[in-house]
């Protein structure tokens, strides 16, 4: 047992929240290209949010120092940590795809908390190594309620300013972009369909999640060999691999062990484990399978802009809670539009990362929808004065200008 | 000032503060059970402060291994069996956890117990024969109401696991405290909604105006 030294979080978080203040006054004062500055910003800030993520400047009395690469993998000391105490010890629920297990619990995958809170952490009591004192449903209950208040608040601009994956997608796009080679897009009527498969896609993981955990939740076990057999979920054979069945093909997993590891916060061994034994095989916490997913999700990436969130799960609770109704009518976070400003040139429609349409088919007010991030590279794009503009709780955020204008 | 410096200094020779004597042990040293036919004896190097053999189980006292930190008290028996205790250690951070790793020779019977202060549940326990996780398998260990565990017919590599010692009852505590993360994130959701609706209208009536 080495002794290990954590940074206080008293000193890292001031220090880091002034250094990305400063990051974002300069990229404002210095940035001269209005048609980038938005997107410097937004890719500043991804940035900073992976640091946040994967480096641990995270709250919490279990704080992963930063680099650390000799020492014991603090995801080992993470397990257990007691951010809110028995009742909910995973932390967070935070709508971005940045892998619970790597990031400790301070900031959790909501899709894995709901998945493993029907199955196999249903009945208070159960969980890897940690003790619940609350039921399944009350666990679900929090974790519905945070990504609701998060949405309310950010809208799915936790998709285009702070998602890890989204970043890695955004990093691919500007790799293809400096090649001179030029996106691909999906039809319209394609667009529209994925966007809606996200919605069949966590409805899926969930009912598989239910079925899974049948026994505990109705008393009747539908999938032979699923019924729990101890306190901590670590159970070998078919239950132990078909826990939380969406993280076994989730492609952000294996890119946050990657992260992770290259800032010595866990074990390279967690990834290459899975270098040897058959196909399906599961080293540490990645299986062939997300490894398998995240090439071909990374190929894709490489030429439809911002693929994965097109069919993100996570994407679609947030954007349910964002811009369906009622919600809709009181999130914070939109883009509007000023239907007496707007050409129709369609530009808005062309730079979109995923395709979203409703900023040029609407005639005017709220233009969010569910497949909208709110990067706003519509609002940056747009050279009409004030046509488009990006607002929160009222107060405009960003706003359309006429950079054709003034660059004559 | 002086006074004070010199008796910092000879703070450490005072008898009466002075660290217990320790008794050295070493991998050959044996701790033999015989009315059980059993052995016990250590991996590696290390000292306690006192070792007491009653009922047929040892006592180890502020037992420490390979000159790190203390590892607290532990109670242990083998019978037809050789045990070799390689580990022995606390993880406040793992799940409040305490381990013990061992291993045996020959299928019989062992009984530890940590003297962990309170009662411990069944569910707090988990056992790892050669790699496997066992919980709550009967036939092959179980907990007695002493807080000793019972392990039966295991060889091989084996560890004993107990999380979240000193973990807070809270089934005595009122309702509200037994569901507070939940009530909070509530009354969050709540308040979120409402500034939320507040604003939407506000913003709805100052754009009328304009």
């Amino acid at each position: 047992m080495s002794v290990v030294t954590e940074n206080s979080p008293l000193i890292v978080i001031p220090i880091y929240i002034l250094m990305v203040v400063i990051g974002i006054i300069l990229i404002l004062k210095l940035s001269k290209d209005k048609t980038r500055k938005i997107s410097s910003l937004r890719l500043f800030i991804q940035t900073a949010a992976v640091v946040v993520i994967f480096m641990g400047l995270i709250l919490g009395p279990f704080n992963v120092p930063l680099f650390q690469p000799l020492g014991p993998a603090p995801r080992d000391r993470l397990i257990g940590a007691d951010f809110f105490g028995n009742q909910f010890p995973d932390g967070i629920s935070f709508p971005i795809l940045a892998c619970y297990y790597p990031n400790g619990r301070t900031i959790t995958c909501p899709i894995w908390q709901l998945q493993a809170y029907l199955f196999p952490f249903w009945e208070h009591a159960r969980g890897y190594n940690v003790y619940y004192s609350t039921s399944g449903l009350e666990k679900i209950g929090i974790v519905i309620a945070m990504i609701a208040v998060s949405a309310i608040i950010l809208g799915r601009s936790v998709c285009g300013w702070l998602c890890p994956f989204g970043l890695y997608q955004d990093v691919l796009s500007r790799i293809r972009k400096s090649t001179r080679l030029r996106h691909l897009s999906f039809s319209d009527k394609t667009s529209v369909k994925l966007g809606q498969s996200r919605y069949v896609i966590i409805a899926i993981f969930i009912l598989l999640s239910v079925i899974f955990g049948s026994y505990a939740i109705f008393g009747t076990e539908l999938i032979p060999g699923t019924i729990p057999g101890g306190p901590y979920g670590t159970e070998a054979g078919i239950i132990g691999k078909i826990n939380e069945p969406f993280c076994l093909v989730c492609p952000a997993r294996p890119l946050c062990v990657l992260a992770e590891s290259a800032v010595g916060a866990m074990k390279y061994s967690y990834i290459s484990q899975i270098t040897y034994g058959p196909f399906w095989i599961e080293g540490g916490y990645i299986s062939s399978i997300n490894i398998s997913i995240l090439i071909v999700v990374s190929i894709l990436a490489f030429a439809y802009r911002r693929v994965w969130c097109r069919i993100c799960p996570l994407g679609a609770i947030t954007g349910f809670f964002s811009t369906f109704k009622p919600f809709n009518r009181i999130a914070l976070t939109k883009i509007e539009k000023d239907q007496q400003k707007c050409t129709k040139c369609g530009v808005c429609k062309r730079v979109c990362p995923t395709q979203a349409t409703a900023m040029y088919d609407k005639k005017g007010g709220d233009v969010t929808e569910s497949r909208c991030m709110l990067c706003a590279r519509c609002v940056e794009i747009c050279p009409y004065e004030g046509a488009l503009k990006m607002t929160f709780a009222g107060q405009t955020l960003a706003v359309s200008q006429d950079w054709l204008q003034k660059d004559k | 000032m002086a006074i004070i410096i010199l008796l910092l200094g000879a703070f450490p020779l005072l008898p009466s503060i002075q660290a217990q004597d320790r008794t050295k042990f070493l991998p050959t040293d044996n701790f033999d059970i015989p009315q059980l036919d059993g052995t016990i004896n250590f991996a590696v190097n290390g000292s306690y402060r006192s070792a007491v053999f009653v009922n047929n189980t040892w006592i180890f006292r502020g037992l420490i291994l390979n000159n790190s930190q203390t590892r607290g008290n532990l109670q242990i028996s083998a019978q037809n069996s050789k045990v070799t205790i390689i580990d022995y250690y606390s993880n406040p951070a793992y799940g409040r956890s305490q381990f013990l790793r061992y291993t045996t020779e020959g299928k019989g019977i062992q009984t530890i117990n940590f003297n962990i202060n309170g009662t411990t549940k069944l569910d707090e326990w988990m056992m790892r024969f050669n790699g496997i996780d066992s919980m709550n398998e009967k036939d092959k260990w179980y907990l007695q109401p002493d807080d000793t565990i019972v392990i039966m017919g295991q060889t091989g590599n084996i560890t004993a696991i107990h999380y979240r010692f000193n973990r807070p009852d809270e089934s005595n505590l009122p309702f509200h405290m037994q569901h507070y993360v939940a009530i909070t994130i509530t009354a969050v959701l709540v308040a979120t909604i409402l500034v939320a609706t507040i604003i939407t209208i506000k913003t709805r009536r100052q754009n009328k105006c304009l």
